[in-house]
């Protein structure tokens, strides 16, 4: 059904008598695989498409150009340097992780959740995750120096007879993350069977019918399979839930567990995740908006989908807000004068314009939402998002570099300046998640067919099966 | 409801047969062609209905089932619920497999921490306990979740009888919509209530809308493409050259240097020891020292621990050590290369030698000496002291003449020497025998002289010279 192109129809109003529709127009079973298959199966991409894989990939040669360079040259030619040894790297890091965390949640807490609005969401956001990670693992990796040695983080036996150190929260961090990484994928992979296997049957091209032939492992759709994916689904997402809110708990305790004033406190873990959580849900807004506006998705991604994610964007907002705030009063009320200075120094030292770049972003725009209109428009959202993750980006930036460029010792203060080459490679990062990015929306189902369907409205009562 | 659209009477004696050889599919779905010539007899694996809503299948599926059928299979595009309980299918055990996957997990990931960091390499960190429970849960917890949520999907795949690229359902062209909008149900032909004829009818009744016989596959067809098959073989084959080489060199010796990929700090831009520099106006890139200073641990006070003569006698200067005399250069002088001083003792007088060791002397220090004896000395002077070790057996044999044999340290005038003097041959070396002052530190050179004493002993003690409680035990003693 071409109702995409008609007049947007608008299931945000809540009447409290009415469950307002998942999706709007007519949808059947035939027209949602209709839809979500045809962009996977196209032909030629559209122009835009072809523009913005231009450009990415690009970004992408140049990230893994100097990545080159650095490995042959060595860390310095980033920025970091005494006392700001943890510099753009470790922010980039613990950026890209924190945005990896909505598409989990999404598919696994909303999922515990029931609410199934998420089903048209989470495939998208679910990737995102997975390339988001992918952008985050690449940071503290190429951050230890000699990268040929990264083996050394995990325990394995070596020559030097040693094992990693089980008390640092730096290896806990490369539990933790590749945990995720891999749990992501596992459950990402999972959930898109069924939708791999749709696009094996319809598929025409000899290579489309071996390549999804293989990756769907010969998915039939019997009711033993799903049974076993139902069942997998639900533990994974049951899995997935500690998982995610452990993983950005793990990477504040690489800071909160240091001695460093601003690093040094309990309230690190919540924070950190409800941050984690701001700014994966306004990166999938910033990418949802255009994705179902170029690729005609409206029906299926709807302004309420847009508008639940706004609310969440909100209400996580206020708790970094609240966060911020909490900061301050336990550094003034905790009574330690290097906390005290830390925090002083954060919002009126040399600093003070990332500090106050990110209250503005983080705290400031998103009050916006507050207004249904702001919810409701999509433009608007897309811009508000944009400012979140620009001042999630300086939160963490405000908390590596401030903390370390100013600790205990004045006689080693220091201004950190990033180089060319920090600034370049994490531009070129934001072309590698653009690149996988555009390359799951070319090749793979968008949304979750599968799923969409299931919670598709009966057609008649005697559809509805008694359970 | 679709009738069936043949009009073919189906009798019971058709319904129990297992091997069931009916027409053609094409044949019974058009009867209107009597005359049509007689197909070959195919063999089909079983029937496979289409039906047009999840609420169909599950109507459709409980009818079979009350006829008696147990081998039916649902298709659908989306998860139907309910249809389980229709089908009388159990819950898969995944939630146990996901709890094995965890406990294993998180058991795996303490014990790890504990022996890594308790047992097998014990890393001190800032005085904290070797293995302690809470920073050692992150990385149990971290395993449990990933084990678990590998053996739930590994589960999956494997219970659901996946992978499975070859499936003879995929030869019907309308099965393709299972994974679109269309359920199906397939009877396998092993069910044993199927009867071809009457079960298509029996699906056709359920509100099918069209009924298709399942081919039976040869097992050849369904195997891997050879290309498949082929290339997989090359690669595994080729993926064990690198393990087979590793192994190779790791048990194998050889006499060129390691391989080392990356040369990590092997090549530094600094000057090394004994090199030139233009940096410096005498050329060296070895700075002396500068003048009136000593290096930390240099300032070697306490004459009788350093060198076995007592602080008083001044008669040392043919000692050769540690000389800083003239503050330009600390150069340990080898004892070989100058004149040996036992040699010139008789000219230059004989050194204070210090007969009593400057170190307390216990059975530890004993032990310690004995060691040390063993990897330094007893090459040369033999286990026992009798000069008999294997290096000088084997020089002895070579029969090259150059060979000093070892004094037996069991010879009278070595009995009688000072320990001051034992000290100064370790330190110094007599003669042909090289001094271990580089390797030995003064610690274990008295500790191998408090062994040569007690190695000397043994040749002269008597058992008066054992207490009287260590006696009877003596035999049993280590
Ligand atoms: C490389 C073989 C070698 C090793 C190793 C060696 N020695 Fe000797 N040692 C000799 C030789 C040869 C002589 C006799 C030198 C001579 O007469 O020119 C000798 C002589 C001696 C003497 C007699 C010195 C004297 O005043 O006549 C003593 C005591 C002695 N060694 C103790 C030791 C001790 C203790 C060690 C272990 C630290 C040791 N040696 C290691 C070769 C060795």
């Amino acid at each position: 059904m071409a109702t995409a192109t008609v007049n947007e129809f608008d299931n945000t109003l809540i009447d409290p008598a009415v469950r307002p529709p998942l999706m709007t127009g007519e949808n059947s079973l035939g027209s949602i695989t209709e839809q979500v298959a045809a962009l996977a199966e196209r032909p030629k991409p559209p122009r835009a498409w072809t523009i913005t894989f231009a450009i990415s990939s690009s970004l992408t040669v140049m990230l893994f150009a100097l990545i080159g360079y650095l490995i042959v040259t060595g860390v310095g030619v980033w920025g970091n340097n005494s006392p700001v040894a943890w510099g753009w790297p470790i922010v980039n890091f613990v950026f890209w992780v924190g945005i990896g965390h909505a598409g989990t949640l999404i598919s696994a807490i909303l999922f515990l959740f029931r609410q199934d609005w998420r089903t048209s969401i989470n495939r998208f956001a679910e990737a995102m995750t997975i390339f988001a990670v992918t952008c985050a693992g690449i940071f503290p990796a190429i951050h230890i120096g000699r990268v040929w040695f990264v083996y050394w983080l995990a325990p394995l036996p070596n020559s030097l007879a040693m094992w990693p150190n089980f008390r640092s929260p730096l290896l806990w961090d490369v539990f933790a993350v590749t945990a995720y990484a891999t749990v992501s994928a596992m459950f990402w992979y999972l959930g898109m069977l069924p939708d791999l296997a749709t696009l094996r049957d319809r598929a025409t091209s000899r290579i489309r019918k071996i390549a999804y032939g293989i990756a769907s492992l010969g998915w039939t759709g019997s009711s033993k399979q799903w049974r076993l994916f139902e069942m997998a689904y639900l533990l994974l997402a049951a899995l997935a839930t500690p998982l995610v809110l452990s993983v950005h708990t793990i990477v504040s305790f690489d800071f909160a567990v240091s001695q460093v004033p601003g690093w040094h406190t309990t309230i690190f873990p919540p924070y950190f995740v409800a941050g984690a959580v701001f700014s994966g849900f306004a990166m999938v807004i910033t990418l949802m908006v255009p994705a179902r506006q170029f690729f005609g998705l409206k029906n299926l991604v709807t302004l309420r989908h847009l508008e639940n994610m706004c609310k969440i964007v909100l209400a996580t907002g206020m708790m970094v807000g609240y966060a911020y705030a909490t900061e301050f009063f336990i550094a003034w009320y905790g009574g330690n004068e290097y906390e005290q200075f830390a925090f002083i120094n954060r919002a009126l030292g040399p600093y003070a314009w990332a500090y106050w770049t990110m209250v503005s972003c983080n705290v400031l725009a998103p009050q916006l939402f507050w207004f249904k209109s702001v919810r409701t428009t999509p433009w608007a959202m897309v811009v508000i998002c944009v400012l979140v993750n620009v001042g999630m980006w300086f939160e963490r930036f405000v908390i590596t570099v401030t903390s370390l460029s100013r600790d205990f010792l004045p006689s080693s203060w220091g201004y950190f300046t990033p180089t060319l080459v920090d600034v370049l490679m994490f531009v070129g990062s934001f072309g590698l998640f653009f690149t996988l990015f555009l390359l799951f929306c070319r090749f793979l189902p968008m949304v979750a067919m599968a799923e969409v369907k299931s919670v598709l409205p009966a057609k008649s009562e005697n559809e509805t099966v008694p359970v | 409801m679709k009738r069936c659209p043949c009009d073919c009477q189906v009798t019971s004696e058709t319904r129990k047969t297992n091997e069931v050889r009916i027409q053609n599919d094409m044949s019974i779905a058009t009867p209107t062609q009597p005359k049509a010539p007689p197909e070959p007899e195919v063999r089909i694996g079983g029937l496979l209905a289409e039906f047009t809503s999840a609420a169909d299948v599950v109507a459709a599926a409980k009818q079979l089932r009350t006829a008696g059928y147990r081998n039916l299979e649902v298709h659908s595009p989306h998860a139907i619920h309910g249809i389980d309980k229709v089908l009388g299918a159990k819950r898969p055990p995944l939630p146990w497999a996901a709890i094995a996957g965890g406990v294993i997990g998180l058991a795996g990931g303490l014990w790890m921490a504990w022996w890594m960091n308790a047992v097998d390499y014990p890393l001190i960190i800032s005085g904290k306990p070797m293995f302690s429970f809470l920073p050692s849960l992150p990385v149990a917890f971290e395993l449990a979740i990933l084990l678990a949520a590998f053996a739930v999907f590994g589960g999956t795949i494997a219970l659901g009888g996946l992978p499975r690229p070859a499936n003879r359902l995929f030869r019907v062209p309308s099965f393709a919509r299972a994974t679109n909008d269309r359920f199906f149900i397939a009877v396998e032909q092993s069910d044993e209530a199927f009867g071809s004829g009457e079960t298509k009818h029996l699906l056709y009744d359920a509100g099918s809308v069209g009924v298709e016989s399942i081919p039976i596959v040869d097992q050849r067809e369904s195997r891997l493409p050879r290309p498949f098959v082929l290339t997989a073989i090359v690669l595994s084959v080729l993926a064990l050259i690198p393990p087979v080489l590793i192994a190779k060199a790791r048990y194998t010796t050889s006499t060129t240097p390691r391989l080392s990929f990356i040369s990590d700090m092997d090549h530094q831009p600094k000057f090394k020891a004994q090199t030139t520099n233009s940096l410096f106006a005498d050329g060296r890139s070895m700075r002396p020292q500068v003048a009136g200073t000593i290096a930390q641990g240099d300032l070697r006070e306490d004459s009788a621990f350093y060198r076995g003569i007592r602080k008083e006698s001044g008669n040392t200067e043919n000692v050769a050590d540690v000389d800083i005399a003239d503050g330009t250069f600390l150069i340990s002088v080898p004892s070989e290369e100058n004149t040996p001083p036992a040699a010139s003792s008789a000219a230059a007088g004989t050194p204070d030698w210090v007969t009593k060791f400057p170190v307390e002397v216990d059975e530890k220090l004993i032990r310690r000496g004995k060691q040390r004896y063993e990897i330094y000395c007893a090459t040369c002077h033999g286990i026992g002291g009798d000069g008999d070790g294997l290096v000088t057996l084997r020089a002895l044999e070579l029969e090259q003449g150059t060979w000093v044999r070892p004094t037996s340290l069991h010879a009278e005038p070595i009995r009688k020497q000072p320990v001051g003097q034992l000290y100064n041959t370790i330190a110094n070396g007599v003669r042909k025998m090289p001094g271990y002052a580089a390797q030995i530190p003064v610690k274990d050179r008295w500790a191998i002289v408090s062994y040569v004493k007690a190695l000397q002993k043994t040749r002269t003690a008597t058992a008066k010279d054992v207490p009287s409680d260590v006696l009877p035990n003596m035999r049993k003693l280590k």
